[in-house]
């Protein structure tokens, strides 16, 4: 779906809906979605840009 | 004790759509509606084989998998979006991110306790998985609410008719990151806007592009905002 919406950069995260940063509490894995949102904000060079998080 | 055989039988398929704003309601597997009823069996039977194996092992997290390989399978990419978008606009970063006041935005319907988008006797979590709410949700505009950079995360709360907002009350960084850029800021790493915000994504989907998201981002343009950080649920 995040394709299809052609957004100009985005990171997918394999997380439960409604847990998009990360699971309840877990700050570590939070931290490491928000950084790569914005290195992905930085590097980014075109649109469309995908970054899927493992 | 109550006498089952009294009870009138329920199909599967009565069953697996009972999830999805019916008797069951649960946001979480809301998505076996969706699916036939030999793959809806699946899943569930899968997610059970891994709760009855972590009953022996400990081992939670592959359960927690397996709903999330089940909801992944279900929604999978196939399913066409409700509005289509024409381009891709990109702007490029050509300044250090810490020069970019950033504003973070969650389409998780977060918002302040006290700022109530539905006034101060708005509905609960629960009383919005109604089909009225729901219904009321994708028809009416979707309001912006203002959270404010220095906000404590026990002020913030959340209601959404499309996911479980019980996790967002549990902790709203699971969509509302805001802890976690303070903690970037903290150490340099990002400069934060004064304001951040919050909407219900399930919302029409052709009016906010249109119409609502360009007067929200002459907002945040008015609020020098560099950056936006947009969290889908």
């Amino acid at each position: 779906m995040a394709t299809q919406l052609r957004v100009p950069r985005v990171v997918i995260t394999p997380h439960l809906m409604g847990h998009t940063v990360g699971p309840v509490g877990d700050r570590a894995r939070q931290r490491e979605v928000g950084d790569a949102a914005l290195d992905l904000l930085t590097t980014a060079r075109e649109p469309e840009t995908v970054f899927a998080l493992d | 004790m109550t006498d089952r055989s009294e009870q009138p039988s329920m199909t599967f398929e009565e069953f697996r759509r009972s999830f999805y704003y019916g008797s069951r309601t649960d946001l979480r597997f809301k998505f076996l509606a969706s699916l036939p009823d030999d793959a809806a069996a699946d899943a569930v039977a899968r997610i059970l084989r891994t709760v009855g194996q972590a009953c022996d092992t400990g081992d939670w997290d592959a359960v927690q998998d397996a709903v999330i390989a089940e909801q992944d399978a279900a929604y999978g990419p196939a399913d066409p979006v409700e509005a289509t978008v024409a381009d891709a606009p990109f702007a490029p970063v050509r300044q250090p991110l810490p020069e970019l006041p950033l504003a973070l935005i969650t389409a998780g319907g977060v918002f302040r306790r006290g700022d109530d988008p539905l006034g101060p006797d708005g509905p609960s979590q629960q009383e919005v998985l109604g089909r009225e709410h729901v219904k009321r949700a994708l028809s009416g505009p979707p309001s912006l609410s203002e959270i404010s950079v220095d906000t404590p995360p026990a002020e913030l709360t959340a209601r959404h008719p499309g996911y479980d907002a019980t996790s967002a009350h549990r902790d709203p960084n699971a969509v509302f990151p805001l802890d976690v850029l303070r903690e970037v800021a903290e150490t340099g790493g990002v400069s934060l806007a004064s304001t951040h915000y919050g909407f219900v994504g399930a919302t029409a989907q052709g009016r906010l592009r249109d119409r609502v998201a360009p007067e929200w981002a002459q907002r945040l343009l008015e609020a020098k905002v560099g950056a936006a950080l947009l969290v889908a649920t």
